[in-house]
Formats: C-alpha cells, sequence, structure tokens
C-alpha cells in the first residue's frame, strides 16, 4: 500500500513571539488529489505550506509522501510573491537551478528547462531577466522554476494574488495542466474551483471544515463565518447579466 | 573582433587574465614614464573603437575612481621632501611628491579604464564563468554571483520605500530629513535581510546546499593562451622601453 501524499496528525507550531499559528491540524491528502486550503487572513495556511515544505518544523506528525519533509523533498512550493523565488540573471538559469542541483547532466537539463518553460507557456523567454516579465509571467516562471525538478505534489501559495483576468487565467490552465497531487492555498474560490475537488477551511490554527469543494461552496453561513466568500455579489452584477 | 565575440572570441577567464596583466604593468611604471602611460591609454582606445564602446562613456566611468585616488594620494606633494616647487611665493610643493601623485591618479585611472572595458564587453554571467575557468575558489564567485543579484534586490527595495516616502511628501532635504533617511536605511536593511531568507528559502527548496550548481567547466582554450602569452611580451616591452 502507498503512503498518502500528505498525512498530518495534531501538528501544532508557533512563531518565536510565541503567536500560535497551527492548533493541532488533522489532514490527510490522497496521491492524486487537488485540494484548495482556504481561510482567513491569518489562519495559518502559509505556515501549513511552509511545513510541509521544510522550510519549518512543527510540533506533531507530518509526512510528505511517508517522509519526514526536508527542503528538496518531492513538494514543490510556489511563493506567494514569486519574484523571491527567480534569483538568477534569466529564466533559463533560474528553471535550470533545480535539475542542476539534483546532479543532472547537461542534456537532461535542458529538456527538463523546455518541458516545464512549454508547460507553462514561456517558450521563447529563456534569456529574459526576471525583473523585465510582468506579475503573471513572473509567477508562471516561478512555477516553472518548481516543475522542473519534477516534484509529485505541486503547493501553491495564493497562486491567483495580484494577476489581472488573463493571467489568471493563464496561470489556471497551468496549475489544472500538472498531473500529481495539487495543494492551492487561496482566498479565491473562483478560481481555486476551477482546479480543485476537495476544499479544507483553515481558521485560527485548526481544521473547521473538509469536503467536496463544490458541497461547502454551497454553504453560504459556512463561507460567511470563516471570512469566505463564493457567489456573485456587486452592484453592477444585475447589468452584466 | 576577438575581445568582443562572446563564442568565437576570448574566453571571459582569458579577458580577466589579461586585464590583470596590463593592470600589472600599468602599476609598475613609474610615473615619468609618459610614453608607456601614452601607449596604455592608447591600446585601450584602440580596443574599445574595435569593440563599438564609447570612449567618453569608459572615460567617464574611469574617473570616477579619481576623486577616491586623488584625495588618498593628495597629502603627497605637502609632505614629500626633495626638491620643491614654489608656486606663487606662498606655496612649496615636493617635486616627488607632484610625480607620485601624478602616478597615482594616471595609474588609478588607466586601470579604472581597463577594467571599465572588461565591464562594458563581458556580460555579467560569463565574467563569473571566465572566474571559474581560471580556478578561483567556488565559494568566492559564489559569493560576488550572489552579490550581484542581490544588490538589484537591495536596489528594488529601496526603490519601493523611497517611493513610499514621496508618495507622503518626501523631498529629500539632507539636514530636515537626516531622521527619516536614518529610518529608511534603517528599514531597507530590514526588509533586505527578510528579502534575502526568503530567496534563501526557494534556493534550499530546489536542493541549495551551499555550492551554486552548474559551475563552467570550460577551460581556456588555444586562441585564450595564445592572447595571454603574446600580450606578456608585449606589456614587457612596453614597460622597459617606453
Amino acid at each position: 500500500m502507498t503512503a498518502p501524499a500528505i498525512e498530518i496528525r495534531g501538528l501544532a507550531y508557533a512563531y518565536p513571539d510565541g503567536t500560535s499559528a497551527l492548533k493541532g491540524v488533522d489532514l490527510t491528502i490522497e496521491n492524486g488529489e487537488a485540494v484548495c486550503l482556504a481561510g482567513p487572513n491569518g489562519a495559518g495556511k502559509s505556515t501549513l505550506l511552509n511545513i510541509l515544505a521544510g522550510l519549518v518544523i512543527g510540533k506533531g506528525t507530518t509526512l510528505v509522501e511517508g517522509l519526514t519533509p526536508k527542503a528538496n523533498s518531492s513538494l514543490g512550493l510556489v511563493f506567494q510573491h514569486s519574484e523571491d523565488q527567480l534569483f538568477c540573471a534569466t529564466v533559463y538559469e533560474d528553471v535550470a537551478f533545480g535539475p542542476r542541483n539534483q546532479g543532472l547532466r547537461d542534456e537532461e537539463i535542458a529538456e527538463r528547462v523546455q518541458q516545464a518553460l512549454a508547460a507553462t507557456g514561456l517558450t521563447g523567454y529563456e534569456t529574459r531577466g526576471a525583473h523585465r516579465l510582468s506579475g503573471g509571467e513572473m509567477k508562471r516562471a516561478a512555477i516553472a522554476a518548481v516543475l522542473a525538478s519534477a516534484p509529485g505534489i505541486l503547493a501553491l501559495d495564493e497562486p491567483w494574488a495580484g494577476l489581472d483576468a488573463r493571467g489568471a487565467a493563464a496561470l489556471t490552465e497551468v496549475v489544472w495542466g500538472f498531473d500529481g497531487t495539487r495543494i492551492v492555498s487561496s482566498h479565491d474560490l473562483y478560481r481555486a474551483a476551477e482546479v480543485c475537488d476537495r476544499l479544507v477551511i483553515l481558521d485560527k490554527g485548526v481544521v473547521v471544515a473538509d469536503g467536496p469543494m463544490g458541497e461547502l461552496l454551497s454553504d453560504g453561513d459556512l463561507l460567511n463565518k470563516h471570512g469566505l466568500e463564493f457567489g456573485l455579489r456587486c452592484r453592477f452584477c444585475q447589468l452584466s447579466r | 573582433m576577438i575581445w568582443e565575440e562572446r563564442e568565437q572570441g576570448l574566453d571571459a577567464g582569458a579577458k580577466i587574465l589579461l586585464t590583470m596583466l596590463f593592470a600589472l604593468a600599468v602599476v609598475s611604471t613609474p610615473p615619468a614614464s609618459l610614453a608607456a602611460f601614452a601607449a596604455y591609454g592608447g591600446t585601450l582606445a584602440w580596443i574599445s573603437a574595435l569593440c563599438g564602446v564609447s570612449f567618453r562613456g569608459m572615460f567617464f566611468k574611469a574617473a570616477a575612481v579619481l576623486p577616491f585616488s586623488c584625495v588618498a594620494a593628495l597629502w603627497l606633494p605637502f609632505a614629500k621632501g626633495g626638491e620643491s616647487i614654489e608656486i606663487g611665493g606662498i606655496l612649496a610643493l615636493s617635486r616627488p611628491g607632484l610625480w607620485i601623485f601624478a602616478g597615482v591618479a594616471m595609474k588609478s585611472f588607466t586601470c579604472a579604464a581597463a577594467l571599465s572595458l572588461l565591464m562594458i564587453t563581458t556580460p555579467f554571467e560569463r565574467l563569473t564563468a571566465g572566474l571559474y575557468s581560471l580556478r578561483c575558489p567556488a565559494i568566492i564567485v559564489d559569493m560576488l554571483a550572489m552579490t550581484h543579484r542581490f544588490l538589484y534586490l537591495l536596489a528594488d527595495e529601496g526603490r519601493a520605500l523611497l517611493r513610499a516616502a514621496r508618495s507622503r511628501g518626501y523631498r529629500g532635504r539632507w539636514l530636515k530629513d537626516a531622521l527619516l533617511i536614518g529610518r529608511l536605511i534603517g528599514s531597507l536593511f530590514m526588509r533586505s535581510l527578510e528579502r534575502a531568507e526568503r530567496v534563501a528559502d526557494a534556493m534550499r527548496l530546489r536542493g541549495f546546499e551551499g555550492e551554486m550548481p552548474g559551475h563552467s567547466k570550460r577551460s581556456l582554450g588555444v586562441l585564450d593562451w595564445c592572447a595571454v602569452l603574446a600580450a606578456i611580451p608585449a606589456l614587457i616591452a612596453v614597460r622597459l622601453w617606453l
């Protein structure tokens, strides 16, 4: 029997100043699942992703594909601020950074880079500097950089934040095209519903709801109670119909 | 052009080596050998013309070092002994001191011009690859490459802070705003530190364990060694006979 992609039991984490971010999270994500982590600001979503990526260590049991998380594991994390993830002189160098650290040969690295750039629609951007990319392109380049390491699990922290409609749609396509397990932390339930089948709501460091996306999205009271919303509500919605 | 072509021409390592040899010849030249300095200047002007580099741009870049080098040597005409030159009957300057001062200015300017030419004609990533091909310790080259990258991040953070301050009426009047400038610098330091930590996290996530991957395995080729070996007698000839 293969281990689930993610297995978390009684996970707790407190910041160095003593503030509790997670207070006993239990969560299992099976291989191939597409899960949205939603919740209000400060719910602990980013902290949970950082623990899964091995960047910080929490108390309790956390297993990623049956192993204790470590920084270069099979989970690829895309940061909310993708400019922090692009630190090389060119897009090619950034995308090749992970495969190079895996000790691959130059031909394999080039192949991985081309595949990752093609998957994110960035073919032809190889020689561009990261600082010259738009917000959407930068986000896709960060995903390409993660995909090039061939992760089994793709985790994205607020992937649609700050993107225009076109950029967000392009990003949705990229996330949708990923074959493995997907974990998306987002407030944007409209976009998340396109790529995730399961919704996990975190609030004040605990899991308050966990179920099929369609079922939980129809519970307006639950969403409102935890600072979320799903459904058109604007002054001009009648006009646009 | 051999100096400029990136694929067919000299390896960046050879260019670094040539620049170092050139600088060594310049700093060992006595200040009175004006013909040698003219030859050095002529060589730089010739290479910059062949590469299509603006000589004026290179001149101004190199001139930026003069205030620092000249200030450091400014005391020499006053403190150095030997034959003195009277200026207007009130100021006595040492002739050997003046020569040394002129030598410092000429040497620093010529070396800075050579470095400018190297920097203008060679992208930074090729320079680091060149240092690898010269078997420079990887830790030093990696630190250099990261410093170069972090300078841009630092500049980004600085611009963001300045924009925020200007949007609230800051005009950069030094004395009046000294306190604010101090706070901005402190804030820049903290933000840069936090950003550097996030970049380091991103590197760790992609398998970085202290050594930058993809070090150039290229060594200097026949053309590179020929250029270096040809430059050595030429520089010795200029140094000894001009």
